[in-house]
């Protein structure tokens, strides 16, 4: 009897949960189509209010993240359109236009971008790691590695076959292994470097994390940076080309 | 002695360093300082004060100084403010004194020049106009920018937001180049999308615009934030025009009131700044067009008198060079002709120079390329016989606009050699298609934007639900790979075993035994007794038979002795043999059996298996 009634209890939670799950996202819906009108009023204000709401409810999707750039972008935020631009491509890495708008954005920074150029093979290989998002790639190494499994124990019984299903293991090991790398390097992008983007039009990286500090270098809005570490109101940073500094948590924001 | 000499040494070193300072000091006191003063804007209204600021540069202790008299003003001295900055190691620092000046009489006025007087040298600014209009009705009540008349808007706003424009020359020829500069004047207003400028006239081309400059510049006392289009005009007819008002678009940004009463767009937050508006104000835009005046300017035809027979119209001041390679060809064979021209002018009047070739040369369209003050045409022929010694000379017509005149530059004859053709070889002149020429001349200038908006919201997802932050999953992917060592470590067992028949049979033999000692039991408790000693000898044959890799067929009482050499203990054969024995007299003199006999025979049995098993090797 208990049983039962705990059975029907998990039912019920279950159902509501559901339930909420779908009310939030026909919100999130709402909310974008309503972000939506607003851009094509050009109150850009607005919509950027109606992006962020839905964003608010706990949900996000890569056009969410783009439409609220786009709404930044025109509202002469390109440090914040660039953080978005960003945040879209990792849900969606292959979207032709978050590409061809980051691209652009970046083309606005002042003074340029400043990127160190790497050996041929590496600009290959991290353009080969852009096609996936860090779910995606997480979802073909857990398939390839299931797949994997399960046909090494099926060559073990099938002796017969055994050679045959060695070589579909060899090929299978290597995707996985490519696989593998592949969410490392993601990994390590999105989950264990933390990447910050300058909001403010100019800012100073300086030598310590002290007003009256000496400059080191500029940054400029719309420039990437990789948080080092933190020191109350300062993170300590370094830009692409190696150098370090220490700038206000105020003028730059986390992807 | 010693000490004599290094006193002197002491004090020459000190007259030195003294001498050094006291001219150093001397240079500073000596050094120019700068006196300008400047106001906050030119137009304002009688009771609306002007901020007027005495700037001092090259000095911090300069005090306030006390205004004269100033007609139809009355002032109030409001602070002083420094200023000190280091620019490559140079320090510059100065002083400002700010005043309020209140105009009492309306009309055209003047802040006249005034003069200091700092270290018994006399300094004096220029001095500053200013228009002082009418104040409405409300102002008097202190509400100057609720109820402002539209016109004084204007007024005001055309002060601090403008538009003018500076051509080069006012008299030019037809497609001759006249720059134009059209600058935009910002003070005291925040302006935003500020659009490029529209030049509205048939008359004239309009070339595409420079990347603006940013700067400021100090015009009549106020200082203005200038943004500097430039471009170059083209009269396309002659005549005598006016150039339309050139058009800026741009929007004014201003605080929205929480009120919701609107004030002008150019509202003075210096003396009406509420700092509610602060915090609970939005930005409001005012889309304006700033216009500039309109310019008379004259364009002129280009006179017949000396016209060249080689003159295509190109208007400038310009070289011209020619450049052959390669020099020495087989009949057939590509030259290039790289003709450059170079200087200052309207380059889109520049055309490809005239060959006059005759048949001597098969050409093909020229690739131009131009740049800023050069255009290149890189003109490839190929001549069609051996009998061709030099490139023939090439004239350039041009009308300099400096001298007025019209100019032809004609290269030097430059020698060639070309070989004839080998024997067996034909001569091949391609001809390029009019299409794919076509497509080499349409060079097209794509604008760049950002793609519009998605219309769907696509793919939602919990925000930041990462799969490979699910523990859950982490943890029931270890299992495939548990299966799979276990089922490795079955089949290597399998394997092991099939290949080791000896100790397959070994490690089989206790566990058949204890399926021979249950059936035993079994029988016991059914009371099948008869069949008891049958089956114990069975258990014996097999159990031996396993565990020492022998025939089980051919194993009785005789294999003690077999058992004996591989050092089983006497104690366990002895009842080993009195097992068989027991087995032997059972099968061959049948009699029956007591329960209590049997359970006595399962036990020593028992026993003996146990002790067996318990040998190690």
């Amino acid at each position: 009897m208990k049983a039962r009634l705990a059975i029907i209890l998990c039912l019920l939670l279950l159902v509501f949960a559901s339930c909420a799950y779908a009310q939030n996202e026909d919100n999130v819906r709402e909310l974008f189509y309503q972000g939506n009108i607003y851009y094509s009023d050009n109150d850009l204000e607005e919509a950027i209010n109606s992006y962020q709401k839905a964003l608010n409810c706990g949900y996000e999707s890569g056009a969410l993240y783009y439409n609220l750039a786009n709404a930044y972008f025109k509202n002469s935020g390109l440090g914040k359109a660039i953080i978005y631009y960003l945040r879209a491509s990792r849900l969606t890495p292959n979207d032709p236009d978050i590409r061809s708008n980051l691209a652009h954005a970046r083309s606005l920074i002042q003074g340029g971008m400043i990127n160190p150029r790497s050996p041929w093979f590496m600009r290959f290989f991290l353009r080969f790691t852009n096609l996936f998002s860090l779910n995606r790639i997480t979802s073909i190494a857990i398939s390839l590695y299931l797949t994997l499994c399960v046909l090494i124990i099926i060559g073990i019984y099938l002796k017969r076959y055994r050679r045959f299903f060695t070589s579909i293991d060899i090929i299978i090991a290597i995707f996985l292994a490519i696989s593998i790398l592949v969410f490392g390097v993601k990994f390590k992008e999105q989950v264990i470097e933390r990447h910050a983007i300058v909001i403010k039009q100019e800012t100073d990286s300086r030598f310590e994390p002290l007003d009256n500090a000496t400059t080191f270098f500029t940054l400029y809005e719309g420039e990437k940076v990789q948080v080092v570490t933190s020191n109350g109101e300062w993170f300590k940073i370094r830009r692409s080309d190696g150098k370090q500094g220490w700038v206000k948590r105020s003028d730059i924001e986390l992807v | 002695m010693n000490m004599d000499i290094k006193n002197n040494y002491f004090a020459k070193t000190l007259l030195l360093v003294s001498c050094g300072i006291f001219l150093w000091v001397g240079l500073s006191l000596a050094q120019d300082i700068g006196f300008e003063t400047r106001v906050d804007k030119n137009v304002s209204k009688v009771g609306s004060p002007i901020k007027l600021s005495l700037i001092f540069d090259g000095v911090q202790n300069m005090g306030a100084v006390d205004l004269p008299d100033i007609p139809h003003f009355t002032w109030r001295y409001l602070g002083p403010s420094t200023l000190m900055s280091m620019v490559n190691g140079q320090v510059t620092k100065s002083v400002t004194h700010a005043y309020l000046l209140m105009p009492t009489k309306t009309g055209k006025l003047e802040i006249p020049s005034l003069s200091i007087m700092y270290k018994g040298k006399a300094y004096s600014s220029k001095a500053i106009p200013v228009n002082i209009i009418p104040a409405s009705s409300s102002q008097a009540q202190g509400q100057i920018r609720d109820s402002q008349p539209q016109q004084d808007a204007d007024e005001e706003l055309a002060d601090k937001l403008f538009l003018t424009i500076n051509l080069s020359k006012d008299t030019a020829y037809v497609n001759e180049k006249i720059n134009a500069a059209i600058k935009l004047y910002i003070s005291g207003v925040s302006i935003r999308d500020i659009t490029f400028p529209f030049i509205e006239n048939n008359a004239f081309l309009v070339d595409k615009f420079s990347q603006p400059k940013q700067y400021k510049e100090i015009l009549n006392g106020i200082t203005y934030n200038v943004i500097d289009f430039s471009t170059d005009i083209y009269g396309l007819y002659p005549g005598e025009f006016r150039l339309k008002p050139t058009e800026v678009n741009c929007n004014i940004i201003t605080r929205r009131r929480s009120n919701n009463r609107r004030g002008s767009p150019f509202d003075d937050s210096f003396f009406n700044s509420n700092i509610f508006d602060n915090f609970f104000g939005q930005y409001e835009k005012y889309p304006t067009i700033v216009k500039s005046i309109s310019v008379p300017i004259s364009i002129l035809t280009l006179p017949e008198y000396g016209r060249p027979g080689s003159f295509d119209g190109a208007l400038g001041n310009f070289n011209f060079t020619l450049d052959v390679s390669p020099k020495d060809v087989q009949v057939g064979d590509p030259i290039t002709l790289t003709m450059t021209v170079s200087g200052s002018g309207n380059f889109n009047t520049v055309n490809t120079p005239r060959l006059n070739f005759k048949n001597s040369f098969k050409t093909y369209e020229p690739e131009i390329t131009q740049q800023p003050r050069l255009k290149t045409f890189k003109q490839v022929i190929v001549p069609r016989n051996h009998k061709i010694t030099e490139i023939p000379p090439i004239s350039f017509s041009f009308f300099n606009t400096i001298t007025k005149t019209y100019k032809t530059i004609t290269t030097t004859p430059v020698p060639i050699k070309v070989k004839p053709l080998e024997k067996g070889q034909e001569l091949k002149v391609f001809e390029i298609s009019k299409d794919f020429t076509d497509r080499i001349k349409r060079v097209e200038t794509l604008g760049r934007d950002i793609v519009y908006v998605k219309d769907n919201p696509n793919g939602i997802y919990k925000t930041g639900a990462l799969l490979c932050k699910n523990e859950l999953l982490l943890i029931i992917l270890f299992l495939p790979a548990l299966a799979v060592i276990l089922v490795i470590i079955t089949q290597a067992r399998k394997n092991y075993l099939a290949m080791d028949v000896p100790y397959a049979r070994k490690l089989a033999a206790p566990r058949k035994a204890k399926k021979s000692l249950a059936n035993l039991r079994n029988l016991i408790n059914s009371k099948e007794t008869s069949r008891f000693y049958d089956a114990v000898f069975k258990a014996l044959q097999e159990y031996i038979g396993n565990k020492f890799h022998l025939s089980a067929a051919g194993i009785t009482s005789d294999v003690i002795d077999e058992l004996r050499a591989r050092g089983i203990d006497n104690q366990v054969l002895d009842e080993l043999k009195t097992c068989f024995d027991m087995c032997d007299r059972s099968r061959y003199a049948p009699s029956s059996i007591q329960e209590e006999e049997a359970r006595k025979t399962l036990k020593m049995l028992e026993g003996i298996i146990s002790k067996i098993e318990r040998i190690k090797k």
